[in-house]
């Protein structure tokens, strides 16, 4: 197994499991959100806003981790 | 992996230049706009608030107004029930105050009325004593004899004025003897004699007689009336009664 | 595949390498500058549709600006509105054909933020005195300080990594779709682009308030709710 290959897996790896935590954290953080907005329904505004932020912050780890993955593809520091 | 330091260097001159710009020319015109607007809708607001507290206090005038106007005419209610209540009063007391005086006169009057009736009861009673002496006396009164009364005559004669007694019984104004009973001749002289003795001259005498004297003598002649007589007695009598009573 | 992490100098201005971010960035500046020029040639205190527009935009800016800082907006409402029309417009530049937006690569993430940083910095010192605003660091207490030392410098990074990793992926993903099917099938995802474009705008601006708010209002209270980000 050469050094590009293992890069290509790990970088497989990496993006999955990083969407796997953020896709189930945001699942919960939505229905938390539908919930409240049920029972809430006159502050929908602010909680919408609030969950878009918290969306995007979860989502920022999925992101890492696909930064992750294209440094190991594209600036790989053990390819020469 | 390479970082373009130039490259990052050159976006961050970018945003500042950026920065700058857009703060001279989009926030602080943005920002001075909407102050100005909201200013001049402050101002609007400040006015129509104006206006709307000189109304209020326009309305409030009008009800300081009016309540004075009530205040007013309730006074003047007042007044009018006032006068009205002093003037009934008055009414009421001239009311009273006449009444009284009515009652009063007509006390006076019935008073009066019962004065008058006792006077003439009494008057009555002293006629009628009168009359009734005048009957009792009438049966001895004819028997009393002439010479009972010649000396009363004389006194009178002689209590009368000089002037008076020389024009009595003169020839020129004969004077007139009345009696209870028609006399006797020598009852008539002894009356002469006894008369021109009081009267010092001679006396023209004409005799009379008069049952209603009941017993005595008139002597009557010019101005001149003396009565020497029961009947002068019983006037004399009564009228001091009724001088009395009344 | 060409790697996104890499660009190639366009041209040289002297010993200045010129990149495909910065002329982009150019011509969005001009395009800003140009439109805000219009605009106040024609405020009037009756505004047309795109002042209303204008004025809705700044007006929401102001009130998120309130609701974080808690206090005036007036001294963040220029960096914090640069920030957050700047990155909205270049984020949504990559609709256009051709054109890369400016934001999908690292130096242009690196550089705002670079400026929240400074800015951050010249508030808190602004508002406590340099003494008082290092003492912020101490708290809640002095074991905190490497703690809170590094979570400016991670924070940040954060903030580059963020914007950079979402603009890049979308921009990386529609050209993936593009090699594989050209027509009409990248729309979607563009649509999508747009989407998280303008959410990351929002959000890059809102943690930009949030740091210089937990800077100025940190020497007041200690421990605001808000201030560390991943």
């Amino acid at each position: 197994m050469t050094i590009e290959e293992i890069s290509v897996l790990s970088a497989a790896i990496a993006v999955s499991f990083g969407a796997l935590g953020p896709g189930l954290g945001e699942g919960r953080a939505v229905a938390a959100a539908l919930d409240a907005i049920a029972r809430q329904p006159e502050s929908a505004g602010t909680i919408s806003r609030t969950l878009f932020v918290g969306l995007a912050m979860i989502e920022t780890m999925a992101i890492y981790c696909l930064v992750v993955a294209l440094l190991v593809l594209f600036a790989n520091p053990f390819v020469k | 992996m390479r970082i373009d330091w130039w490259t990052i260097g050159l976006q961050t001159i970018n945003l500042v230049v950026l920065l700058w710009l857009l703060g001279r020319f989009f926030f602080r015109p943005m920002a001075k706009v909407v102050a100005d607007r909201q200013a001049a809708a402050n101002a609007l607001l400040d006015d129509a608030k104006a206006v709307q507290d000189k109304a209020a206090e326009a309305i409030r005038e009008a009800e300081a107004e009016r309540e004075r106007t009530v205040a007013a005419r309730e006074a003047a209610l007042d007044a009018a029930r006032k006068e009205a209540e002093g003037q009934r009063a008055k009414l009421v007391e001239a009311a009273h105050a006449e009444a009284q005086r009515q009652r009063a006169d007509a006390e006076m009057a019935i008073a009066h009325a019962r004065g008058q009736a006792e006077a003439q009861m009494t008057r009555h009673a002293n006629e009628l004593a009168a009359d009734m002496a005048a009957r009792l006396l009438e049966g001895p009164g004819a028997k009393l004899p002439l010479s009972a009364f010649l000396p009363e005559l004389e006194q009178a004669l002689a209590a009368l004025p000089e002037a008076t007694r020389e024009t009595l019984a003169t020839s020129a104004s004969p004077a007139s003897l009345v009696s209870a009973r028609p006399l006797a001749d020598e009852e008539k002289n002894m009356a002469r004699d006894t008369i021109e003795r009081a009267l010092a001259h001679e006396a023209a005498l004409a005799f009379d007689s008069d049952p209603a004297l009941i017993a005595g003598l008139r002597l009557s002649g010019g101005m001149a009336v003396l009565d020497v007589n029961l009947r002068a007695d019983l006037n004399r009598v009564t009228a001091r009664l009724d001088k009395q009573d009344g | 595949m060409k790697s996104p992490l890499i660009v190639e100098p366009m041209f040289h201005i002297g010993p200045v390498p010129v990149t495909q971010p910065v002329v982009a960035t150019w011509v969005i500046m001009a395009v800003m500058v140009l439109g805000a020029l219009l605009l106040k040639r024609h405020l009037k205190q009756r505004p047309g549709k795109v002042q209303v527009v204008a004025e809705l935009v700044t007006g929401a800016l102001d009130d998120q600006i309130r609701d974080v800082v808690q206090s005036d907006p007036a001294p963040y409402r220029v960096l914090i509105g640069t920030i957050f029309l700047f990155v909205l417009i270049a984020n949504w530049s990559g609709a256009l054909p051709g054109v890369e937006p400016p934001t999908a690569h690292l130096e242009t993430d690196a550089a705002l933020a670079l400026m929240v940083f400074v800015a951050t910095l010249y508030h808190g010192v602004r508002s406590n005195g340099f003494i008082g605003y290092l003492k912020t660091f101490a708290q809640p207490t002095w074991v905190m300080i490497p703690l809170n030392l590094v979570e400016q410098i991670t924070r940040t990074f954060s903030l580059i990594i963020r914007l950079f990793g979402n603009v890049m992926s979308g921009v990386f993903v529609i050209g993936i779709m593009l090699s594989l099917a050209g027509l009409l099938v990248p729309i979607p995802l563009m649509a999508l682009d747009l989407l998280t474009g303008a959410v990351q705008a929002y959000i890059f601006a809102i943690l930009g308030c949030v740091f210089i708010g937990a800077a100025v209002s940190e020497g007041r209270e200690a421990g605001s709710p808000e201030r560390s980000a991943p």
